[in-house]
């Protein structure tokens, strides 16, 4: 047996080794660790001495102890206990007993299955008011898709019902609306870079300064647990207080639905948001293609302001130069990383903002060369607030 | 069980049915009890007094609760346990210390907390004043571990009734235990040199 050992038996028998039931041979092998070992000889002997006069801790009793207590406790306490026995006669059937026996079932279990109902009821009402939410928002999208300005959306009445609270209490609502969304701004924690690097950077990321992600490296940035943005090898990009600009290379963002609402990436010809999706855009040659794997994004035009809603399923085309934007349906949803995105990205022309709302990829196309961008479900200006506002820690 | 020839369960039984003052042999019989616990935690004569004031208070109100299948000693350590935590918890009677292993910046601050730096004292006194720093030790422990120790050196309760009196598993208790002692050692020990 070693010091620890023997230790651990002296504070488990308060240093008490014979006659504590501990085996004989076990005891002669303490006994004789103590007489070579004067550091647990030593412990034994406070152990000992410490136990003795924790033992010979007394506590005065009061005098008057129990029957002060009995004065105070009974007149408290005066209220006669009610008797557990429950007596039931015919006289004390309720209501909801006798309604409960037209049931046939116990009156407890009439009243669990009424809160059943009951609850049943407040959740569909909370669903059905979700939905009108829901469909107001739906008709802002329609109303965009089709030109026409949410407020004079062909279906007006969810979103009147929906902005009607805010006509009545303007100022109120939307300053704490604006509260809000500033708190989950600036609460969120910082960026840490998990992986990559780039190569220009010394100490923080500063503002508007170009850099390139390592040859061979993808730079891994992850938000808390609710993004992982990936800048991909060879990336040149830039973060300032709106986000991050892709000047070329490959971004792929990936969000939890919500969880930063409005993220967005911007690239020389476009700006993605997103607010709930997973999307790619690739951006060569005055061209930009965004093609929607899930959930709705926003595509801008920068130049001529244009924007539309394209839904899951669906590429867009945006032409900078014409400013044409042309709509088709894309039947198949192009993978983030894979060479149809690649192909696809070739023929996507520049000058295009792309807006989505939630988790998303973006490929953008440079003129050196093809470079994806991927955004999951987020503000890009929230991101970009956090390269400036928060300090970026570098893990490599 | 018995208290004054009676089972404590049939003093409960006739207090369930109304009968309040049967309760005055349950005060009588666990009050010194309670109030040695109490006392113990709080090391203070008013406070301990008022805690077990209001075990047997809560007891009365909440007899009903009383499973027999427990010792109405655990339970009502149990009550004083629960209130004395509240009291802790609200009222911050005591600088709590984190049991700690390794961390002497903090052991060393700790000691400087409570260690009289004055000569070394009479031997005539050293005795009066060694007991005196072990229960300044154990007052400093944290209110969990405090328990284990007063249940165990003062309250003569087996790890089992220390168990269901603080509603852990018999391990929990044996492992703080021995954790509550090594740290009460190691200060013991380290005030002991000091005094050298």
């Amino acid at each position: 047996m070693n010091c620890g050992e023997i230790r651990d038996i002296i504070i488990e028998y308060n240093g008490k080794i014979e006659g504590a039931g501990i085996k004989p041979e076990v005891t002669a092998e303490i006994n004789s660790h103590l007489v070579s070992c004067r550091k647990c000889a030593l412990a034994r002997e406070r152990m000992l001495d410490m136990s003795a006069k924790i033992a010979c801790d007394k506590v005065e009793i009061p005098a008057n102890l129990a029957s002060g207590i009995i004065s105070r406790v009974i007149p408290a306490a005066s209220e006669p206990v009610k008797p557990k026995i429950k007596t039931v006669g015919p006289t004390e059937i309720s209501f909801i007993d006798k309604i409960a026996e037209l049931f046939g079932v116990s009156s407890r279990n009439f009243a669990f299955a009424m809160s059943a109902v009951v609850l049943a009821a407040l959740a569909i009402s909370l669903i059905l008011y979700n939905h009108g939410l829901k469909s107001g928002g739906e008709a802002e999208r329609i109303a965009n898709s089709k030109g026409v300005p949410a407020n004079e959306s062909i279906i007006k009445e969810p979103a009147d019902k929906k902005f009607k609270k805010i006509e009545n209490e303007p100022s109120k609502n939307l300053t704490a609306a604006n509260n809000e969304e500033t708190e989950k701004k600036f609460k969120r924690s910082i960026f840490t870079v998990e992986s990559g690097a780039v190569a220009n950077l010394t100490g923080e990321y500063k503002e508007n300064e170009l850099y390139q992600v390592k040859q061979g490296e993808d730079l891994v940035i992850t938000y808390k647990k609710v993004a992982e943005v990936i800048i991909k090898t060879n990336s040149k990009f830039k973060v300032n207080d709106e986000g991050i600009i892709l000047e070329s290379g490959m971004v792929s963002v990936d969000l939890k639905p919500k969880s930063l609402p409005g993220f967005s990436v911007a690239t020389p010809e476009s700006v993605v948001e997103v607010v709930g999706t997973i999307f790619s855009v690739a951006s060569s040659d005055n061209k930009t293609e965004v093609i929607v794997k899930k959930g709705c994004v926003k595509v801008t035009d920068i130049k001529t302001k244009a924007f539309s809603l394209v839904n899951a399923g669906e590429s867009k085309t945006v032409v900078s130069r014409q400013a044409e934007v042309k709509s088709e349906t894309a039947p198949v949803v192009i993978e983030y990383g894979s060479s149809a995105a690649h192909e696809a990205a070739k023929t996507i022309p520049a000058g295009a903002q792309v807006a989505a709302s939630s988790t998303s990829e973006v490929v953008h196309t440079a003129e050196t060369g093809t470079v994806p961008v991927g955004i999951d479900g987020a503000n890009i200006k929230d991101v970009i607030n956090k390269f400036k506002n928060e300090n970026i820690t570098i893990d490599k | 069980m018995e208290c004054n020839g009676i089972n404590d369960i049939e003093i409960i039984e006739k207090v369930k049915e109304g009968n309040s003052a049967e309760f005055e042999k349950i005060i009588t019989k666990y009050s010194k009890m309670i109030y040695s616990i109490a006392y113990r935690l709080l090391r203070d004569g008013e406070e301990a007094r008022d805690l077990s004031q209001d075990v047997f208070l809560r007891a009365f109100r909440f007899i009903n609760k009383y499973n027999p299948e427990f010792k109405l000693s655990t339970w009502l350590v149990r009550i004083a346990y629960n209130l004395y935590k509240d009291r802790f918890k609200t009222k911050k009677l005591h600088i709590v210390h984190q049991i700690s292993h390794g961390d002497d910046e903090e052991d060393k601050k700790y000691e400087e907390r409570f260690i009289d730096n004055s000569p070394r004292p009479d031997e005539k006194v050293e005795n009066k004043m060694k007991s005196e720093q072990i229960i300044n030790i154990i007052n400093r422990l944290p209110a969990n571990y405090k328990m284990v120790i007063t249940l165990y050196f003062w309250g003569d309760h087996s790890y089992e009734e220390i168990a269901d009196i603080m509603e852990i598993p018999v391990g929990t208790v044996k492992s703080r235990l021995k954790r509550a002692k090594n740290y009460l050692l190691e200060n013991y020990s380290r005030l002991l040199e000091k005094w050298k």
